[in-house]
């Protein structure tokens, strides 16, 4: 123990401030000359959040009886490049779903913007969620063509509201929370679990025609 | 050498926190994810659309305790980790967390203890429950089982290593315990779990959970506990059978998108009995025999008083200086007659065995509300205040205290730029205290009030002197209105994207802990994808409790010979007095942790840490004082393993060594090694085998006078859960399978025997929501 007592004898004896002080210079010193990505990380949990709301999202959405949605394997297609992580945290969420034997089996497909007539063509053929990253050069004007019974889905409220897609993930307030596009289940394909609209913190429903 | 280490210690921290230019220079763009991240998704995946709708996008160190860049030492303790295990309340679960130590003490309770120099009472970490500090200020504990949820509503139970005072507050020395409990929007339907052991040990909960409107939601429940009798370590009946019998409430409402409220309640009562051994506690006060102690049984000295008059040399050859002399002994008082049952072993010998057995209740309420928010500049904010009433009565010592506590406290973050996250709060709280000591039966015949009345100029033959009332334990009732106040700012720092800081301090004003700052620094630095080194040093404070300041502990009537008294001698006691003196203890910690996911299977964790206390205040032996403050140091580190061998089979492990030291000297109040191991292994889709190894080392449980010594021990509980349709299980646990029982403990200072802790068998019935 003299080894330890003799270790930070001089760190507590009187020296522990000055310790503190120092660490603490230094952090706000480097913090000026270190203006990076930290931005980065948050881009990451947001894309994980996102990710892991839209493997929850396939079991919120009840496809009727005769569509061909209900038919096949559950698809989700992400059209656009990205960096953040979100294809394969939504690749890793899927293969987990699978395998804890829930009711859909899900499939996630990724088209960056160098295979976008890949991806109408891929859409055309049927679809269940279109997720557009935000670098995606692909539309909603240009998907919905195709997209069938397909839902429509992408980050921030002008999606929604601009662009008159279906489900937009909006970071506000430190959280991520969902706005839907109450005309996109005013339909006789696809309904929304009701339990999903009456959480008011987390979902607002919204008519962008209005 | 030494100046090697210092140099390393330096060096990893200055690394940490300073050391950011290569870090930030290739920022983690990659699309693939890192091990950490696949394990956050797990988590992620487990949540339902409104616990992602809580995730924070920006996390605030401190507050997100599963953040793998935390730069601190924590555990986490899931609901299905007490099922699974067979666990009757969450503080059994205790067990298995590195760096914690549990303690069966008789039948109904389980004690818990954190690192170094934790006694179960005072225990020195803080103990929240349900957004309540529960640690008495009495005896620096909290009773868990008292205040423990239904499984069915505990959301989580974080495990936080090491002081966090700057946030946490005073008490947050060896750590924190922080039971969170579920939203009632979670808690919907009804849930029942049944427990019966084979000892006839019963313990039944039932939940339910409705919605008010289209945003408030409501829970109740209840829970019936019953205690069979269990056995002291001399083989006789410990007669704590009893019960426990609580209900609860809570009552959530979304004012508006951005606005929570919520109200949870709840009461508690418990009848049992409780012993207190008084075996060793009427002595006699041996001046003339060298080689016996000073303070000796009476009843010893009475067994070989024939022997001494027997032969005029004592068995070692050596002559007896008794021999024709009166040992003036005393006749045993009747109301100790009356409680002697039987013989227990003292050194070569026995001495008559005295239990002196009362009732223990304990009483509570409490109502908690809470308000939290997020306003458009993201400022996070939550106002709570809680009100508790606690009424606990020690029968078997005759000591009884009601205890009134107001709380109300306001917590705040948010984001200042993109690197920083500023946390801020201030909490006021006021203790009522009514205390009152009664003289148990024993201990109600004439004896010197003090024992200075024996030294001149003081006349023992005065009338005043003595008394027949002087009860185990009296409290100065000077100290009945208690406040503190407290006010934090801590600050959460990106540094780059491989380095986190947080830095801050807590103010506290306090009635026991006086006025002082509790600074405190951590840094994280994810080295790479799967590996975490972080550094921490903290100032933290504990508060001495009321027993060790304030109470005079009389556990002893001491038979004073002196052949110029009547009779030829007379009774006094022995008395340790609390120490009014007695200042906050102030703990210098030192803390170095290393994270490490190889894979999203896999996590191992390190953590080391080194505290310099001044004040420590511990047990005395040596004044008339029951506590006495001096300078102590601790080391030590944990190491915990969580590995998913494969979908079925996760296998989790832990290992901690601890040495503590008090003025250079060894202490063992806390093992120095403990050690789990838990499988659990999915059968088939139905059905889950659990085992679990733990390994506790000896323990010398510091007492005013008669330290206990605790055994190693070994425990092996095996189990097998089976999923019998929908949300029914069914679980079968056999415990302590290795032996028949062992001997644990809980109290030192007014120490009771300890209890063996039997195998049983466990039956259990689970329906979730």
């Amino acid at each position: 123990m003299s080894l330890f007592k003799s270790i930070f004898s001089p760190i507590t004896r009187g020296s522990a401030s000055l310790f503190l002080l120092g660490a603490i210079c230094v952090n706000f010193a480097v913090l000026q000359v270190n203006a990076t990505v930290s931005g980065d990380e948050e881009d990451r949990r947001n894309a994980r959040v996102q990710a892991s709301y839209i493997t929850r999202l396939v079991k919120c959405i009840r496809w009727e009886e005769n569509s061909t949605e209900r038919q096949k394997n559950f698809k989700i297609v992400v059209v656009g490049d990205e960096t953040a992580g979100l294809v394969n945290s939504l690749s890793f969420l899927v293969e987990q779903t699978n395998l804890s034997n829930e009711t859909h089996f899900i499939e996630v497909f990724h088209f960056p913007n160098s295979k976008s007539e890949e991806a109408i063509d891929f859409i055309t053929a049927g679809t269940n969620f279109v997720y557009f990253t935000q670098d995606s050069i692909l539309t909603v004007k240009d998907v919905t063509p195709y997209k069938k019974g397909a839902l429509l889905l992408s980050q921030g409220r002008e999606f929604i509201e601009l662009d008159r897609g279906c489900i937009a993930f909006e970071k506000k307030k430190n959280r991520i929370k969902l706005i839907m596009n109450v005309r996109c289940f005013d339909r006789r394909i696809s309904r929304v679990n009701p339990v999903l609209t009456s959480l008011k913190s987390v979902v607002e429903v919204v008519n962008p025609y209005l | 050498m030494t100046t090697l280490l210092l140099r390393i210690f330096v060096f990893c921290f200055c690394i940490l926190v300073g050391a950011t230019g290569r870090a930030s220079s290739d920022s983690n763009s990659s699309t693939s994810l890192s091990s950490f991240e696949k394990a956050e998704l797990r988590r992620l995946l487990d949540l339902g659309i409104s616990g992602l709708s809580q995730v924070p996008v920006q996390g605030v160190l401190g507050y997100e305790q599963e953040y793998w860049r935390n730069p601190a030492s924590v555990h986490v303790i899931r609901p299905e980790d007490i099922t699974l295990n067979g666990y009757l309340n969450s503080v059994e679960a205790l067990r298995g967390v590195p760096g914690m130590h549990v303690s069966r003490g008789l039948a109904y309770d389980n004690f818990a203890s954190m690192r170094n120099f934790s006694g179960f009472t005072p225990q020195k970490f803080l103990g929240k429950i349900g957004g309540r500090e529960v640690s008495q200020l009495m005896l620096g504990s909290a009773n868990y089982s008292v205040d423990d949820y239904p499984v069915a509503v505990i959301d989580r139970i974080e495990i936080v290593r090491g002081p966090g005072a700057s946030i946490w507050g005073t008490n947050a020395v060896n750590g924190v315990l922080n039971l969170v409990t579920k939203h009632s929007a979670d808690t919907q339907g009804d849930s029942l779990r049944l427990a019966i052991q084979d000892n006839g040990t019963f313990m039944g909960d039932y939940v339910h959970g409705g919605q008010v409107s289209e945003d408030s939601y409501y829970r109740f429940w209840v829970r019936d506990q019953e205690y069979a009798e269990g056995t002291l370590d001399s083989g006789l009946p410990a007669r704590d059978d009893g019960y426990l019998r609580k209900a609860g409430f809570r009552f959530d409402k979304e004012l508006n998108s951005d606005l929570n409220f919520y109200i949870a309640g709840g009461g508690a009562t418990r009848r049992l009995e409780h012993t207190l051994d008084l075996s060793a506690r009427l002595l006699y006060q041996n001046s003339i025999l060298p080689e016996y102690p000073e303070f000796i049984p009476l009843s010893y000295i009475q067994s070989v008083e024939p022997f001494l008059f027997a032969s005029p040399l004592l068995s070692d050859g050596s002559e007896n200086l008794l021999e024709g002399v009166s040992l003036n002994l005393p006749s045993t008082p009747p109301s100790w007659s009356s409680i002697a049952s039987g013989n227990i072993n003292f050194g070569d010998s026995q001495i008559t065995r005295f239990e002196q057995y009362g009732e223990l209740t304990n009483d509570s309420g409490h109502v908690v509300a809470r308000l939290d928010g997020i306003t458009d500049s993201d400022l996070e904010w939550s106002l709570t205040g809680a009100v508790e009433h606690t009424e606990i009565s020690l029968g078997h010592i005759g000591f009884d205290w009601d205890q009134t506590q107001f709380d109300l406290g306001f917590d705040a973050n948010r984001p200042l730029g993109d690197f920083h996250r500023l946390s801020f709060g201030m909490a006021a709280r006021r203790t009522n205290l009514d205390v009152r000591s009664t003289v148990i039966e024993p201990f109600a015949f004439s004896s010197l009030i003090n024992p200075t009345y024996l030294v001149p100029p003081s006349n023992p033959f005065d009338p005043t002197s003595s008394s027949s009332s002087v009860p185990v334990l009296s409290y100065n009732q000077e100290f009945t209105e208690i406040d503190r106040f407290t006010a934090y700012i801590q600050d959460s720092i990106s540094l780059t994207d491989k380095i986190e800081v947080s830095v801050g301090t807590k103010f506290e004003e306090n009635d026991l802990a006086g006025t002082g700052f509790q600074p405190g620094i951590r840094a994280s630095w994810l080295a790479n994808d799967s590996n975490v080194l972080w550094a921490g040093y903290s100032k933290a404070h504990r508060q001495p409790s009321l027993r060790e300041r304030y109470t005079t502990l009389t556990p002893a009537k001491v038979w004073i010979p002196n052949p110029l008294l009547p009779g030829g001698g007379i009774w006094s006691n022995i008395q340790f007095e609390g120490d009014e003196s007695l200042d906050r203890e102030e703990i210098d910690s030192f803390e170095l942790g290393w994270r490490s996911r190889p894979n999203e299977n896999l996590l191992l964790e390190i953590s080391s840490y080194y505290y310099d206390t001044k004040n420590a205040v511990l047990a005395s032996q040596t004044s008339v004082n029951a506590y006495e403050a001096k300078d102590a140091k601790s080391y030590g580190g944990e190491l915990s393993i969580d590995y998913r061998v494969s979908d079925l089979w996760r296998i989790r492990g832990g290992y901690s060594i601890a040495r503590g030291e008090v003025e250079d000297s060894r202490v063992y109040d806390f093992p120095e090694n403990t050690a789990s191991l838990s499988s659990h292994f999915k059968y088939s889709d139905e059905v889950t085998l659990i085992q679990n190894l733990f390994y506790s080392g000896e323990t010398k449980i510091p007492s005013d006078y008669n330290p206990i010594t605790i055994p190693s021990h070994l425990r092996l509980d095996l189990g097998i859960v089976w999923q019998i349709k929908g949300d029914w299980e069914i679980g079968l646990f056999g415990r302590d399978l290795l032996e028949s029982y062992h001997v644990e403990t809980m109290y030192p200072g007014v120490d009771v025997e300890p209890a063996r802790v039997e195998r049983t068998f466990i039956l259990t019935l689970l329906k979730k929501f």
